[in-house]
């Protein structure tokens, strides 16, 4: 399933993908598989992920029914 | 030293590099095995068999004493007593159709012999692997034993 709130975080933060996988110390194609859906991060990563762009793990990776 | 060896990768790479090695492994075991077989059922001597089969040999021992290591046994069972009398079925087959392949069953000789032969190799394969896998079974239920106390929170 597609993660499109990090995708909106990450381009309200002003961060392309590169930047933002720099931040976190990982690889671009990490980055856009998160934003795909191809990959699920560990939960380590998703707290980086979480810290660079300033929100919470709810905000990004909590699924609303 | 240690900067030249700093893992360069993260966790998505590492996980895809392990999946790779993973089918490598087996592809390469699986191609060891058949090439085993294959040389058998073309009667080729043991000095030709042997660096192959002691480096298949050397692999399985590494992958079931690691298994056991670390509590898994594997992706699709759990170590029961049906599980090891299916496994060892499927092995008595298997190695009683690769020596049934071996035999020349036109050179003269009693066919009767040969099947008894035969149900002597499935008897003894079909043994060997239920008591090595009930061994297995047992380590790998002790192990798991022994990792869930070292885990455990109350202690």
């Amino acid at each position: 399933m597609r993660n499109v709130r990090l995708k909106v975080a990450r381009v309200e933060a002003d961060l392309s993908q590169e930047q933002l996988a720099q931040k976190v110390g990982v690889s671009r194609q990490t980055i856009g598989m998160i934003e795909s859906g191809k990959f699920n991060p560990s939960i380590n990563l998703c707290i980086a992920l979480c810290k660079a762009l300033g929100k919470t793990l709810n905000d990004l990776f909590w699924e609303d029914v | 030293m240690k900067r030249f060896f700093k893992k360069q990768i993260d966790e998505r790479q590492e996980k895809e590099l392990l999946q790779i090695g993973n089918t490598a492994f087996f592809l390469t075991w699986a191609a060891l095995l058949v090439s085993l077989c294959v040389q058998g059922i073309l009667h080729a001597g043991i000095a030709q068999i042997l660096p192959e089969f002691l480096i298949l040999m050397a692999s399985c021992v590494y992958f079931v004493a690691a298994c056991i290591r670390k509590g898994q046994w594997d992706y699709f069972t759990q170590p029961s007593r049906k599980v090891y009398l299916a496994y060892s079925a499927v092995a008595a087959l298997i190695c009683s159709g690769v020596t049934a392949l071996m035999y020349d069953w036109s050179a003269p000789g009693k066919t009767s012999t040969r099947l008894l032969a035969l149900c002597i190799v499935a008897v003894i394969v079909f043994v060997l692997c239920m008591a090595a896998m009930a061994l297995a079974g047992w380590a790998v239920k002790k192990r798991r034993r022994k990792l869930e106390e070292r885990f455990d929170e109350e202690k």
